[in-house]
């Protein structure tokens, strides 16, 4: 579970934690547990960011170095040598992955199709260039998947500026080679001024893929879950690649033993029989489809068990989220706060728990509800989710009869 | 204020101010704020675009920032040692 939240700063947190639990004196057995249970793979580097940050907060030098061979014993064969720190750009297939394999497309375009043509005083350079910028128009394919599909999911977390700053500059480029490309196949060419324009042109380009490698990529390895992940990566398909070949990404399932059987006898068609009445599958999909808000029930394991799929999700989920761990479907920022609120729910020490946050034009509540038995026996969680900006603007009546009387 | 007024400042009181060249622009401006400014100057054009250094400044540092932009580092730390900050290299 915990391997696929990906959040470096909340690792450093727990990190710290356990650095500072030893420090308290906990048994190291105690620790490595704990170690064991919420870390699967940690890089010594972030170890060592750990051990600085609490230099930083005041932990002397020299304790902090005690510590060092305490939680060397501790973390023995499972930093980097066991478990590989996880570097989503290096799994083939993700959509990092991807980004970063179009870029070298790109730079090898550049260096091998165009720079060596720049000249166009040489002869037969002019085909040779056109040829070249005709090829890198394939950019705009790059863009758009950037643009059209991962941009609306930083937007959903509130991260705004920057795909408006990148945007902006990813137009410029193409507008630029839109000029180059019109310029090298005009008739009378002003080859310096062409040049110039060329080597504008490339800079912005790598400018570009610096800022997408160092800037955007780790920004949105914080930032989107795994299932975000998965639809970016289905998406893309829809726009297209530069590289020929893009490998299928299908990350590793933790489905039970139990739930893929529950989720293989699950009947297709017939009827479901409740309390208060009997209901056609269909009619219950549907009317659960209907309800104005969003629902996602996590059973008494954390796995999601069901979701609606209601027309305007407020929270995208994919339907692979089903048998998987809640962490799944929460950004890595705010999974430690659910999974806090699942143990209070489990504990009974609350039933509910609501949250309210501004998005864009909407106005969402996000709700969580114990659910439990007759015998009060703890069987999940469901969230409710809904942008209540509408109902907020609500003033005044509206009866049935006043709508009669018109 | 301009700059000139913080130049002033900083050789005067002569404090400790030390900049990280891998510490996150994020963090450098929010321990100092002034560095907004002197990093606009530097050619970090983005950085007083509403919204930015809340986001990509997290993750941009000096370092890469020069890199990217294609500054020359002598000048960055000529630039902030003018400014009386102390200049380390992760």
């Amino acid at each position: 579970m915990s391997e696929l939240i990906n959040n470096r700063e909340k690792r450093k947190e727990v990190l710290k934690d356990i650095i500072r639990q030893l420090h308290e004196g906990a048994a190291v057995e105690e620790v490595k547990a704990k170690f064991e249970e919420t870390f699967s793979g940690v890089s010594a580097t972030e170890i060592s960011e750990a051990e600085q940050a609490l230099i930083l907060e005041g932990v002397p030098v020299d304790e902090v170095q005690k510590l060092c061979d305490v939680h060397a014993s501790v973390f023995k064969g499972s930093i980097e040598e066991i478990h590989r720190p996880k570097d989503e750009t290096e799994i083939p297939g993700h959509p990092t992955y991807v980004l970063k394999k179009e870029n070298r497309v790109i730079e090898n375009i550049i260096e091998t199709e165009i720079t060596p043509y720049i000249d166009l005083k040489k002869e037969g350079n002019k085909e040779l260039l056109l040829k070249g910028l005709q090829n890198l128009s394939k950019i705009d394919l790059h863009y758009l998947k950037k643009e059209n599909i991962i941009f609306p999911f930083m937007e959903k977390y509130g991260i705004t500026a920057p795909p408006k700053v990148m945007w902006g500059v990813d137009d410029e480029i193409r507008a630029d080679l839109k000029e180059v490309t019109q310029l090298a196949s005009s008739e009378s060419v002003n080859e310096e001024e062409l040049k110039s324009k060329i080597n504008n042109l490339i800079e912005k380009i790598n400018e570009m893929i610096f800022k997408e490698e160092n800037i955007l990529i780790p920004m949105l390895l914080e930032t989107l879950t795994e299932d975000e992940w998965l639809k970016i990566a289905s998406d893309s398909k829809e726009i297209g690649f530069i590289i020929d070949y893009v490998p299928n990404w299908t990350p590793v399932k933790e489905y039970k033993e139990e739930l893929i059987e529950e989720l293989e006898e699950r009947p297709k068609e017939g009827m479901v029989t409740l309390p208060t009445g009997v209901l056609k599958l269909e009619e219950l999909i549907a009317m659960l489809n209907t309800l104005p808000f969003d629902i996602t029930f996590v059973d008494k394991n954390d796995k999601v068990k069901y979701f609606s799929e209601g027309p305007e999700r407020i929270f995208p989920r994919t339907r692979s989220v089903v048998g998987r761990n809640v962490s799944n479907c929460h950004p890595p920022q705010s999974v430690h706060v659910v999974e806090k609120i699942v143990e209070d729910f489990k504990n009974g020490i609350k039933d509910h728990e609501d949250f309210w946050i501004k998005m864009k034009d909407s106005f969402v509540l996000i709700r969580y509800f114990a659910v439990r038995n007759e015998k009060k026996e703890y069987l999940g969680v469901l969230e409710v989710t809904q942008n209540i900006k509408p109902i907020q603007e609500i003033t005044g009546e509206k009866r049935l009869l006043s709508e009669f009387m018109k | 204020m301009t700059t000139e007024n913080k130049q002033f400042k900083g050789v005067l009181i002569m404090s400790e101010k030390i900049i990280d060249l891998n510490d996150s622009v994020h963090d450098i401006c929010n321990k100092y704020p002034e560095m907004v400014q002197i990093l606009e100057e530097l050619g970090f054009k983005d950085i007083t675009k509403p919204g930015m250094l809340n986001t990509a400044a997290k993750f941009m540092t000096l370092d890469k920032g020069a890199k990217m932009k294609k500054i020359d580092i002598n000048q960055i730390e000529d630039k902030l040692l003018t400014f009386g900050y102390k200049i380390r290299k992760g």
